[in-house]
């Protein structure tokens, strides 16, 4: 008999003595492998959905989550949102120690209970009960119970067997019930054979457990988790947003309700605005430029403020309303330039979609549910769209950058919806080039000007720099050419060319000691400008496959002149590299006796590899970074 | 004999000039010049300005009530940047315990040129929300309409609350540059506050006492007979007056090695150390450290 055998025998022998007591929560009886690499371990969930019809949704979750050490605490999820068309009829928890002695209760009225801020609306109606636990040791458990009912069926909760990096599963399971008149379906993502997880099916019920799964261990560009755990998400034809009931079962009849019920009537204009909007236009023809015009119109006299509530936070607010104060939420700006663009007989199309720089979120095109968290515009453009971002008072007209490219999101016609790619913005198109020229001094000092154009997502990574205070820009260059120490930078100019969606800086340069002296000799490295420094992580046994999210492409040429009474004494060779990750050549020639032409150019792809890829990808990085320091060495005559 | 003969007119000048930066600093008279300002004089380099701040903190007597703290606020905010759009949305908290704290927006408005000329957005009940940000706390915010480059939004608004311990903290200094702010305490001498001042920019201090006399009748119920009687009251009390002035604030911004901005912000905050009403003699309040641990301990909610 094992020490963990005894010691169940033991307490349940005396167990009985203490209400309080639950042997199961004891983290010690935790499977080993499952604590293994994790900072928490969920014990036993169970959610338990009830349809009862269309526009009601019951929901009863139990949680036993144990938390191994402080960095599991982030998972410890205390909070339950709710609003008026969600109520939370139950909640309450109570904390286990480590010996599975309850050490604490708390009811409904020790939850707090606050607005959802989520940072950046102005209002919400959206609110949240949370508990703000502080643990006095590690490991705890902590269980947690609620009840809660919605009107709201068009976003159905989603189940999922893992809930995050660092977390194992013991046991989890979800049992939904439901009416066979509301078109009940459901869609599995993620389903590896390595995880244990069983369905059952019977008339008007699913149900899945899931059992013992080790934790992901989160790596360096994994993908995102919501690609690696396995989980399952419901819908139903028949549903209900926020008190608005719809059906549909493909996008187009999902698209014609969103048009009919939440655009419709929200795009009149006073009459003012469109004798204005007619002046604005003029004689112009083409309607590119005409739309060109009126989106500038909207970006001078526009903000973003977001008021969500209740459909609001689904249909936008009158254009009428836009247009008299000057401000609106990304569906409120979107909605007031498909206005105003209607007024010039140029159609547009309500958009959306999911947004975030970091990845581009699909829309899950085989499960018709509303989706997404922003919106844009599309306007029909030969035999595509240009896209159009109203949120941003900065940007260039059709640029999307990278916070809405590159994914399949939801154009919403008059007729119907239908599910578009977003122009990607991949390797080439993301350019930044360099070229200019520098100096080195009998004092390894330099100076040097230098011009870089950026286009793509390099344009989006740096054309707000332009609007920083002289004292940011500084700071910016002095972070962006760090490994020259003492950097001066004796002149910056931008230039924001918004048509061709360029961003040009034009730089010049100089630091004291930018080369190493001794003996009369000058040794430096002879890319200045532009070192690649990213070094991927190093892992013994990489699990998770890997992503390169935004690929890019740098194309550099520098010449370069060494002083007056120097020779050159030995150059980096030629260097080239050819991988499925990219490409990158670099190398210096002389350019008669006291002057050098260096060129790089560097291909970063886009793309997603299995994990066996990842050391060779870090190998590549690391020879990039490696070539790019290479060293010139001269010396006195 | 010149001497004597330019002190009058002298003395004019500086009547002028003086009701003229004053009249600047009143809601409402906002003018074609303001609105024209491309960027701030001194700081090329603000999204916003402050251009004139004001607030007065004071207690209003009531008949048959009592005292009652009132704070007034009025701003002026020139938007250069769209990066100072940010201004043109602000949140106000205010206490809701037994007796509630209210806010009220005065006069709330955008001012824009077009073309040429002064045009005036004012702020409707749609741009105005309460947010119940917890059980204790509430805020009520704004957004003010048709915001633009160059756009002045202006705002005043009046807390009133019952609870004196409340006394509002003011910031004299801003992320953005602050061109004047002013700000007087109006204290009974029924109460002592201890004022503390922080950061490194101090206020010009002017302080001055005023007699107040409240006296007249007001209805009240009579206990006993349960009839509406007649009271006749008669206070006089000395309100001790105090004003801060600053003038051409830099913005303050927050840089490494700063743990907590706020500590190197120009600010002023009162305690209540003690109140004596006839009718409760004197009270103390929070003096020292072991009393103010006694009363976070006795808080159920303290750190909860």
């Amino acid at each position: 008999m094992d020490y963990k055998h005894l010691l169940l025998l033991c307490v349940s022998f005396f167990g009985f003595q203490a209400d309080a007591l639950k042997l199961e929560y004891a983290s010690m009886l935790i499977p080993a492998e499952l604590t293994e690499q994790a900072n928490a371990v969920v014990r036993f969930n169970e959610e338990n959905y009830t349809v009862k019809s269309q526009n009601f949704l019951s929901v009863k979750t139990f949680t036993a989550i144990t938390i191994l050490n402080e960095y599991g605490l982030r998972n410890l999820n205390t909070q339950r949102a709710y609003s008026p068309t969600t109520r939370i009829s139950r909640i309450e928890a109570k904390v286990y120690d480590k010996m599975g002695n309850q050490i604490r209760v708390f009811k409904k009225k020790d939850f707090k209970d606050v607005s959802l801020a989520d940072g950046f609306s102005v209002f919400s109606d959206d609110r949240v009960l949370y508990l703000n636990y502080t643990p006095i040791s590690y490991p705890f458990t902590m269980v947690m119970e609620c009840e809660y009912h919605t009107t709201n069926t068009a976003q159905m909760p989603r189940w999922t067997a893992l809930s995050g990096y660092f977390v194992s599963t013991q046991k989890d399971v979800v049992n939904i019930t439901y009416p066979d008149n509301v078109g009940f379906g459901y869609k599995e993502l993620n389903f590896d054979k390595k995880f244990d997880i069983v369905k059952q099916q019977s008339t008007g019920t699913l149900s899945y457990t899931a059992q013992n799964i080790a934790a992901l261990k989160g790596e360096e560009s994994s993908p995102e988790f919501y690609k690696m755990a396995p989980m399952v998400s419901f819908r139903l034809d028949k549903f209900s947003l926020e008190g608005v009931d719809g059906q549909a079962t493909t996008w187009q009849e999902f698209g014609k309700w969103y048009h009919d019920k939440l655009l419709t009537g929200t795009d009149e204009l006073p009459e003012a605005t469109k004798i204005k909007v007619r002046q604005l236009i003029g004689d112009e023809k083409d309607k590119v430029a005409i739309a060109r015009k009126i989106y500038q119109y909207v970006q001078d006299r526009t903000r973003y403020v977001s008021i969500q509530v209740g459909i609001g936070g689904y249909k936008p607010m009158k254009a009428a309303d836009v247009d008299r104060l000057g401000y609106g939420d990304c569906k409120a700006l979107s909605n007031y330039m498909r206005a105003l663009l209607a007024v010039a007989d140029i159609p547009s199309y309500f958009t959306l979609v999911y947004a975030g720089s970091n990845s581009r979120r699909n829309f899950l095109t085989d499960f018709v549910t509303p989706q997404g968290n922003h919106a844009i515009l599309a306007m029909p453009h030969e035999n595509g769209y240009i896209w159009l971002e109203c949120t941003n008072q900065m940007i260039p007209f059709g640029f999307q950058g990278m916070f809405t490219d590159g994914r399949e999101v939801l154009v919403i016609k008059p007729e119907g919806g239908e599910i578009v790619k977003t122009k990607n913005f991949i390797d080439k198109s993301n350019s930044r080039v360099l070229s200019g020229s520098y100096a080195i001094g009998a004092d390894s000092g330099i100076t040097g000007i230098v011009k870089a154009v950026s286009s793509g997502a390099r344009y989006d990574e740096i054309y707000e720099t332009e609007r920083l205070s002289p004292k940011d820009i500084e700071k910016y260059y002095k972070d962006d050419f760090q490994h020259i120490s003492s950097l001066k930078i004796d002149g910056i100019e931008f230039r924001n060319d918004k048509n061709n969606i360029e961003f040009i800086e034009n730089l010049k340069l100089s630091a004291p000691r930018y080369g190493s002296t001794s003996g009369g000799r000058i040794m430096f490295a002879v890319n200045a400008f532009n070192l690649f420094s990213d070094s991927p992580k190093r892992y013994r046994a990489r699990q998770n496959s890997f992503e390169v999210k935004r690929g890019f492409y740098e194309r550099d040429e520098i010449s370069i002149s060494i002083p007056d009474g120097f020779a050159i004494e030995a150059l980096p060779s030629d260097s080239s590299i050819k991988s499925k990750f990219g490409e990158y050549e670099a190398q210096v020639v002389r350019n008669g006796a006291n002057a050098l032409i260096y060129k790089r150019t560097l291909l970063m792809k886009d793309g997603a590899y299995p994990n066996s890829d990842y050391e060779e990808y870090r190998q590549f990085c690391e020879q990039v970074a490696k070539f790019d320091s290479a060293k010139a060495v001269i010396s006195k005559l | 004999m010149i001497k004597t003969y330019w002190l009058p007119i002298y003395a004019m000048c500086m009547l002028i000039v003086t009701q003229a930066s004053a009249q600047n600093f009143n809601p409402g008279k906002v003018t074609v010049e303001q609105l024209n300002q491309k960027q701030h004089p001194a700081d090329t380099s603000a999204a916003a300005a402050i251009l004139f701040k004001k607030g007065i903190t004071r207690f209003e007597y009531k008949p048959g009530e009592g005292f009652i703290m009132v704070t007034d606020c009025s701003q002026r905010i020139k938007i250069y940047k769209k990066e100072g759009y940010r201004l043109a949305n602000t949140s106000i908290p205010f206490y809701t315990g037994r007796d509630n704290e209210k806010v009220s927006i005065e006069d709330a408005c955008t001012y824009n040129l077009v073309d040429g000329k002064i045009e005036k957005t004012k702020l409707k009940r749609e741009g105005e929300f309460i947010e119940k940000t917890n059980k204790f706390w509430s805020r009520k915010k704004i957004t003010m309409p048709a915001v633009k480059e160059g756009s002045i939004v202006e705002y005043s608004y009046r807390i009133t609350s019952p609870y004196f311990q409340n006394f509002p903290d003011w910031t004299f200094q801003e992320t953005i540059p602050v061109d004047y702010v002013e700000y007087q305490t109006g204290i009974p001498e029924y109460m002592t506050y201890r004022p503390h001042m922080k950061g490194w920019i101090s206020p010009q201090v002017t302080s001055k006492s005023v007699r107040q006399k409240h006296s007249g009748k007001t209805r009240v119920k009579n206990v006993r007979t349960g009839n509406m009687e007649d009271d006749y009251y008669n206070i006089e009390f000395a309100e001790h007056i105090k004003s801060y002035v600053l003038h051409d604030v830099p913005a303050l911004t927050d840089e490494g090695y700063v743990n907590n901005i706020s500590n190197y912000t120009s600010s002023i905050s009162h305690e209540l150390a003690t109140t004596n009403f006839s009718d409760t003699g004197i009270k103390n309040y929070a003096s020292n450290w072991e009393s103010v641990a006694k009363t976070i301990y006795d808080n159920t909610d303290f750190g909860a």
